[in-house]
């Protein structure tokens, strides 16, 4: 085999394992971590919820799939059946809220919590149901 | 004055047995299983909201298609862009009643089985569903679980033929409520 031959077959076998490599670190490829993510937007649960009572439209075009940093105040803490904890944000509204699902590991973070602490939380916003949702959050330094 | 307390008593107890209760929860607990032997396809939701009338047993549930999450990156990509088409459809409403409510005390601790019959709007088509649960009353906490079945074609969700065997053409999913009373 010259070695121009053996070149060519090299290089060809190093970008199929580059592709494949590629191709498996794509398909395994977790979610980004939020929580090691800085925040896109700053905003008070109340702004938050009149910006989605104004337009829903706008308001998901600027929110929704965006780091957000809320701060607000506690109006309660749930955790359902398999220990995922929620908390709500009271936004001045008594018919809107904001509500934050946290990341399972960060249950623990959340022991001191009472309706009433101001917090500032950080998620990613999915939009509106009849509260704003948070994914993914957890508690901002 | 004794009948004007006698009639009193008899108005308060009424309206407290016809007292239409309303249980609800913002933090529901949706998942969905639509992988096969060769791919697990798991996503989860814990942020539906639903409401139920315990006198009437109308019930209904609402989740964003954003806030279901995925083991994978590109799993949540597909379900979102290609799949459910979430920026054009935000969101999926099911509405429906409790068939047998009759039949739960809310009064008394229990387990009691329920079929839920309903329309549930997703991917923006509409289509009637069924599902066999049990409400496990507990105080003033409903705790509500089922489960169904979907075929993606009746929501017309296309599967691409590179994936197909990964996907499984029916849909299970199943719900965990903890529902308070709305006061």
């Amino acid at each position: 085999m010259s070695m121009k031959k053996k070149i060519k077959i090299a290089a060809a076998v190093f970008v199929l394992l580059t592709a494949a490599g590629y191709g498996f670190y794509q398909y395994n490829r977790p979610p980004a971590d939020v929580r090691k993510e800085s925040a896109d937007i700053s905003i008070d649960a109340a702004a938050l919820v009149q910006a989605y009572d104004l337009d829903e439209e706008t308001a998901n075009r600027n929110y929704v799939d965006k780091v957000l940093l809320v701060a607000g105040k506690v109006a309660r803490v749930d955790y359902d059946a398999f220990g995922m904890a929620t908390i709500q944000l009271d936004s001045g509204n008594p018919l809107s809220a904001v509500i934050c699902s946290f990341y399972r590991e960060e249950t623990p973070a959340l022991k001191n919590v009472v309706p009433g602490t101001m917090v500032r939380i950080k998620g990613v916003c999915n939009g509106k149901l009849t509260d704003v949702i948070l994914n993914k959050c957890s508690m901002a330094k | 004055m004794k009948k004007i307390f006698l009639a009193a008593v008899f108005l308060l107890s009424a309206s407290f047995v016809f007292a239409q209760k309303k249980y609800f929860t913002r933090n529901g607990h949706i998942s969905i299983k639509a992988g096969t032997a060769l791919e697990d396809i798991d996503g989860i939701n814990n942020s539906a909201s639903s409401v139920f009338d315990a006198a009437t047993g109308q019930i209904e549930f609402a989740v964003l298609i954003k806030a279901f999450e995925f083991k994978r990156a590109l799993m949540q990509e597909h379900f979102n862009e290609n799949y459910l088409e979430s920026d054009k459809y935000p969101k999926s409403v099911f509405k429906g009643k409790i068939q047998d409510v009759d039949k739960v005390n809310f009064e008394k601790d229990g387990s009691y089985p329920v079929v839920v019959k309903g329309i549930l709007d997703m991917h923006g088509i509409k289509k009637e569903i069924e599902a066999s649960g049990a409400l496990q009353v507990a105080g003033e906490t409903v705790h509500a679980t089922a489960g169904f079945t979907v075929l993606l074609s009746d929501y017309r969700i296309d599967i691409p033929g590179l994936v197909k065997d990964k996907i499984s053409k029916t849909v299970s999913i199943k719900l965990d409520c903890k529902y308070g009373v709305l006061k």
